[in-house]
């Protein structure tokens, strides 16, 4: 019993865990939406990176907030402080956050034309 | 000729004066007999949560809890067990009876979870030094723990350690009580450490860790974890908290604006 | 006869005294402090700060209308770093290279053949490549608290390169990539703000048994009119013999609140 019991905590505890940063608790991991748009802001900083994305459509038009991993994540995943600059359209696909405002968890990421960003990655899977 | 030599010999031995910190033939055996432990070292956890969203593939709860050991079952008491349950039954209580930081892990979650460490192994201490700036020192100089007025709990505890061949055997003591900062478990101010270090092959360390707690525990906790050399890695990225935007709003995890 | 016997013998201690690899580097180890920087229990320096600056003796040698800017940057910088979005307050970080110049907090060294690492007693640590290795190219680098360092022996004494040494900040004073040279004080007392454009050299060696020095060189071309050189020596902590490191979320309580910070 309290094996189960002790799982069932463990996914309570990592919503509330003082370490928000790593809890994907306020994405909705069913829905996902993707938005073309110009990148505003590219923030590489950690706990985790940013991408600040100017949305036309669907209206209304917003700024998103799009919630990426570690500066060491994107790192070891291809891409670099430069990987994005302001001004450039892209395509994003994410997690939005459940409560509804413009933010979201990053998925995936294309140029406009639709090609890759970053480089090819190194890293091996587990 | 012999004039020479003393000549070199003076300059030789000069030098060395000069620099008294040079090591002694002493230290430089002890440093030759120490294994390698060279390389950043990543837990499955880390490996599973690198990617561009900071995330493992599938359900993030059920990666946790499939990657991270320490959050796992562990042998509690009934009485230990059922003040767990009542202390985490309400969000609320939960987050309050949690001693998670804001940027850092402390041990033993520290040794489990998704922080890239090098192990740093002198005569004197073996040091893993993580990338969030978290560093645990085990003296291997020959001393014991502190005497109680100088020993005080922190959240990384006091640890010695010694080689049995290239297997380091830690002792730790001293942990702050509480929350793991990570998942629903938590150890009394009783808890122990011993840990069984050792690098596999080039490209594997493992720690056998055990965690005896007289108070909240039946019997001991056995843990064994498994790191990879990441290779994809020849220096320390560091991370920190300094742009953390997911606030906790109205007991809610948001995301502030830049 | 003799002459040869006398060779051979200086021959054969020389070899001897050859190093390997890490008998050739410094044993500095155990635990350092700044001399004449000793923390006070009350927190901060047991010696004043005028004391402190006058002691240091090196102010930065900006030139006048660089330091006219730099005293109105200074002033709106006031007004944030007495606000919760500054991010220094959670992360008790002084970064590089206020922790080399004025350490509040005292640091261990460890020395191998592949780096050298300055670990300090908060959550600070600087890696210091002593493998051969270049610098990474600017492509692959970004503003960090204690920048990127490679390092080569010359004898005993580390010669350090450090680039690109900036916090990592999004806050609207301190831009990213700005850095702080700063004393822990009431003020706080805030002696030059570089970029991370800024380049380091520094030389570390051990002057006397048990004291270390940093001879460091400052290049910034955009602000100084000449390389700004400084020197901080270092002693060995009295009476503690392990590293236990700190950490400002135990127990912080110092909330900012209306700009201020006060005490609950």
């Amino acid at each position: 019993m309290w094996r189960l019991v002790s799982s069932g905590l463990a996914l309570l505890l990592v919503a509330q865990s003082g370490a928000a940063h790593h809890s994907g608790a306020m994405f909705d991991s069913q829905k996902s939406l993707t938005l073309q748009g110009t990148v505003k802001l590219f923030q590489w900083t950690n706990p985790h990176c940013w991408i600040q994305l100017l949305v036309q459509a669907p209206a209304p038009a917003a700024e998103w907030s799009i919630e990426m991993g570690s500066t060491g994540n994107l790192y070891r995943n291809g891409w670099r402080s430069s990987t994005l600059t302001a001004g450039e359209k892209i395509t994003v696909t994410l997690h939005p956050v459940r409560d509804g405002t413009a933010a979201g968890q990053f998925i995936s990421a294309t140029a406009a034309d639709g090609s890759s960003l970053g480089r090819p990655s190194r890293t091996a899977p587990p | 000729m012999r004039w020479a030599a003393i000549v070199w010999l003076s300059a030789v031995l000069g030098a060395s004066a000069a620099a008294a910190a040079l090591n002694s033939s002493q230290r430089v055996r002890a440093f030759a007999a120490l294994p390698d432990w060279t390389g950043l070292w990543q837990t499955e956890a880390a490996r599973a949560f690198n990617s561009l969203s900071g995330k493992a593939a599938g359900n993030e709860y059920e990666a946790i809890n499939r990657y991270v050991q320490l959050v796992g079952p562990a042998p509690y008491t009934e009485a230990w067990g059922k003040k767990l349950r009542a202390d985490l039954a309400t969000p609320a209580a939960a987050a309050g009876a949690s001693n998670a930081k804001l940027c850092t892990y402390g041990f033993p979650i520290i040794m489990d979870v998704f922080q890239l460490f090098q192990a740093v192994v002198t005569p004197e201490e073996t040091l893993f030094v993580f990338d969030d700036g978290e560093v645990r020192h085990i003296y291997t100089d020959g001393r014991r723990h502190p005497a109680k007025d100088d020993l005080w709990p922190t959240a990384m505890g006091d640890s010695v350690g010694h080689w049995q061949g290239d297997t380091l055997i830690v002792d730790t003591v001293a942990r702050t009580a509480g929350s793991l900062g990570i998942g629903p478990n938590t150890l009394s101010a009783q808890a122990h450490f011993t840990e069984r270090v050792r690098r596999l092959d080039k490209n594997d360390l493992e720690d056998q860790m055990t965690i005896e707690d007289p108070t909240a525990f039946t019997h001991p906790w056995k843990l064994t974890i498994h790191y990879t050399r990441a290779a994809d890695l020849d220096r320390m990225l560091p991370w920190d908290c300094a742009n953390d935007r997911n606030p906790v709003v109205n007991g809610k995890i948001s995301v502030a604006p830049p | 006869m003799n002459q040869l016997r006398g060779a051979i013998v200086a021959l054969l201690v020389m070899a001897a005294l050859a190093p390997t690899a890490q008998a050739a580097l410094p044993n500095w180890s155990g635990l350092w402090e700044g001399v004449g920087l000793i923390p006070a229990a009350s927190g901060g320096f047991a010696t004043p700060v005028p004391d402190i600056i006058r002691d240091f003796g090196s102010p930065p040698p900006y030139t006048p209308a660089e330091k006219t800017k730099f005293q109105a940057h200074l002033k709106a910088f006031d007004a944030e770093f007495y606000s919760d979005r500054n991010p220094l307050k959670p992360l008790c970080i002084f970064g590089f290279p206020t922790n080399m110049l004025f350490p509040i907090q005292y640091f261990e060294i460890l020395v191998t053949r592949q780096e050298t690492a300055i670990i300090h007693s908060g959550i600070e640590i600087r890696h210091i490549y002593t493998d051969g290795r270049a610098q990474p190219p600017r492509e692959e680098l970004w503003p960090t608290h204690w920048g990127s360092s490679v390092g080569r022996w010359e004898g005993s004494t580390l010669v350090v390169d450090t680039i690109s040494a900036g916090g990592n900040f999004a806050a609207n004073v301190l831009k990213p990539g700005e850095n702080l040279v700063w004393i822990l004080a009431p003020g706080p007392q805030i002696l030059a703000i570089l970029d991370d454009q800024a380049h380091y050299v520094e030389r570390i060696r051990m002057v006397e048994p048990g004291v270390l020095e940093d001879q460091m060189t400052i290049y910034d071309s955009t602000q100084f009119m000449a390389p700004w050189k400084i020197t901080r020596r270092y002693q060995h902590v009295k009476g503690v013999s392990r590293m236990v490191h700190e950490d400002c979320e135990g127990n912080d309580r110092n909330p900012i609140v209306n700009g201020r910070f006060t005490l609950k």
